[in-house]
């Protein structure tokens, strides 16, 4: 654990807080409320080979220290991506994550291919989504088929490669090691855990979907008991997320065996909270010379 | 410019059943205001709920800015029993607000129940510019901000849905229909529940007439982040999901979609 040079098996970042995908846009949304030079990565909406105009509203539910969210992969497309976000990126000192998202495992194996062309830093292989109908989670809830996708990406790209894990399995250490095995060079977690919410006066679930994604602080001890548990049995470093709002709750994904961080729904609830984590870091973590 | 900031409460008032005026201190780094925009809050000392509440400027002044909020569940509950000298969480300004360039030289606003607070500082706006504005502004029973809308329009009409002596009885919408059937030069802005846009939508099509609609979504950080108030928006005849916080919540009154779920 440290402060600078974090070291994520290839990719070094220059500290360990970065944000994670689809609670940060492209960064741009961020950029009026401070430098995105601030943060050690960040890892963008998450991209499809086609644009996507994602599901219907409403998509998002508020519950007990958390929100149950169903976007659906609302995002341009890879090549728009390419065209209008990387070249804006590239104007702050941090480090460009490409999180990808396939309805089979053909799209994934595209994208990388397309990326790996690309002024990108790492790509963010996401089998985790569980807002889409195909696809997505259902790559990540099964070690075999986690496996696969994770090496038909190594077998294009020779970039640094991310496998997003979804909570949303009996076992994770399974799926860690599968993803390991197969050639991640990290990890990061956890992704959202499926929810649900109905409006009593309705009587019907509040998401136009039905089942939606649930982050925040609410999910922070099962993503940290997770984090432990793959640390336990993968030797690739794990960037830790799910409900950090404060230094103290990313120093708690450190101690669980995270080297990196990311803030994901506490850049909805504050926008500076990701530089706020990273302010506040510095007394736990050393810095090394 | 978009911040976030702290601002100190300078009162709350209850200014009719379950609707209150929050006045906030104004912050210089928030930059220039624009009606139909809009800020998200939450009182600062909350532990729940854990997001902040999209609430549209009503009115400001130099030294401080004006929302009128609906109690409706916790987030606005705080919000609407916070006391002076308490603390707020203020993200904002957010949203594109009404252009008002070029003025038009008639306007009418059709505003229903707490979407008639957004329309106040339009209707300054537009009679300080030199505009005609008529207010036509449809509660359920009890009125309210109906003193501030005379000071500055030149025709007010008000409904109730339930009767009220000496007020219109009935839909909002269709006392204005009634009471301007010829005048379709007019822009109409509109802000209210989704059943009353759709309906001026419907009435403006069918007149020939152009206007815009405030319209509001379920969203989470206000900044165009999270895509959750994606709504539909129908543009050059193709139909996107435009992020309510960026692209609106001001729409042109044709583009938006109702009813996208049936």
């Amino acid at each position: 654990m440290q402060m600078n040079n974090v070291d994520l098996n290839g990719l070094i970042l220059k500290n360990p807080v970065t944000v994670a995908s689809g609670t940060f846009g492209f960064g741009r949304e961020f950029a009026d409320f401070y430098d995105l030079g601030l943060l050690g990565a960040i890892s963008v909406k998450g991209l499809t080979l086609k644009p996507r105009e994602g599901n219907p509203v409403p998509r998002l539910a508020e519950t007990p220290m958390g929100m149950i969210n169903s976007v659906g992969l609302q995002n341009p497309g890879v090549e728009a991506f390419i065209r209008d976000e990387i070249p804006f990126l590239r104007k702050f000192d941090t480090k460009i994550i490409a999180n990808i998202n396939g309805n089979t495992l053909e799209e994934y194996v595209e994208m990388a291919k397309i990326l790996d062309r690309e002024d990108v830093d790492s790509i963010e292989v996401n089998i985790s989504c569980p807002n889409v109908k195909s696809g997505g989670m259902a790559f990540g809830t099964d070690p075999l088929m986690a496996s696969k996708v994770t090496a038909a990406v190594r077998n294009v790209t020779s970039k640094h490669m991310i496998v997003k894990l979804s909570p949303n399995v009996t076992d994770i250490r399974t799926i860690a090691k599968a993803a390991e095995v197969s050639g991640a060079n990290c990890l990061s977690m956890i992704n959202t855990i499926t929810g649900m919410a109905f409006d009593l006066k309705t009587r019907r679930p509040i998401i136009a979907n039905r089942i939606g994604g649930l982050s925040g602080p609410a999910v922070k001890p099962v993503g940290v008991r997770m984090v432990y548990e793959a640390a336990s049995v993968v030797s690739i470093p794990i960037i830790g997320m799910g409900g950090i709002m404060t230094p103290e709750d990313a120093f708690e994904y450190m101690l669980a065996g995270a080297a990196a961080v990311a803030v994901g729904t506490g850049n909805l609830v504050n926008p500076m909270c990701a530089p706020e984590v990273l302010e506040g870091l510095k007394k736990y973590l050393p810095m090394e010379v | 410019m978009k911040s976030i900031r702290d601002l100190k409460i300078v009162s709350t008032d209850e200014i009719a059943g379950g609707i209150f005026a929050l006045v906030l201190e104004r912050h210089p780094d928030f930059g220039e205001l624009k009606p139909g925009q809009f800020f998200n809050l939450a009182l600062k000392s909350r532990e729940l709920p854990l997001l902040k509440r999209p609430i549209s400027l009503s009115t400001w002044d130099d030294q401080t800015m004006t929302f009128v909020i609906r109690r409706v569940g916790k987030g606005t509950e705080l919000l609407c029993a916070a006391r002076t000298g308490e603390w707020v969480s203020a993200v904002g300004p957010l949203g594109n607000g009404f252009d008002l360039v070029p003025t038009p030289s008639a306007a009418t606003l059709l505003g229903g129940g707490i979407g008639t607070a957004p329309l106040l500082a339009l209707a300054e706006a537009l009679s300080a510019a030199g505009s005609k504005v008529n207010v036509y502004l449809g509660y359920q029973n009890e009125p309210y901000l109906t003193d501030a809308f005379k000071a500055v329009a030149d025709g007010l009409y008000i409904a109730t849905m339930e009767p009220v002596k000496g007020l219109y009885h009935g839909n909002v919408v269709e006392y204005w229909m009634n009471q301007e059937s010829g005048e379709t030069d007019r822009h109409v802005y509109s802000c209210g529940p989704d059943a009353m846009l759709h309906m001026v939508q419907l009435s403006l099509k069918s007149r020939g007439q152009k206007g815009h609609l405030l319209t509001e979504e379920r969203m989470a950080c206000g900044i165009g982040a999270c895509l959750t108030c994606a709504k539909p928006i129908e543009q050059d005849g193709e139909v996107h999901m435009l992020r309510t916080c960026i692209e609106g919540p001001v729409f042109k009154a044709e583009e938006v979609v109702f009813n996208a779920n049936e």
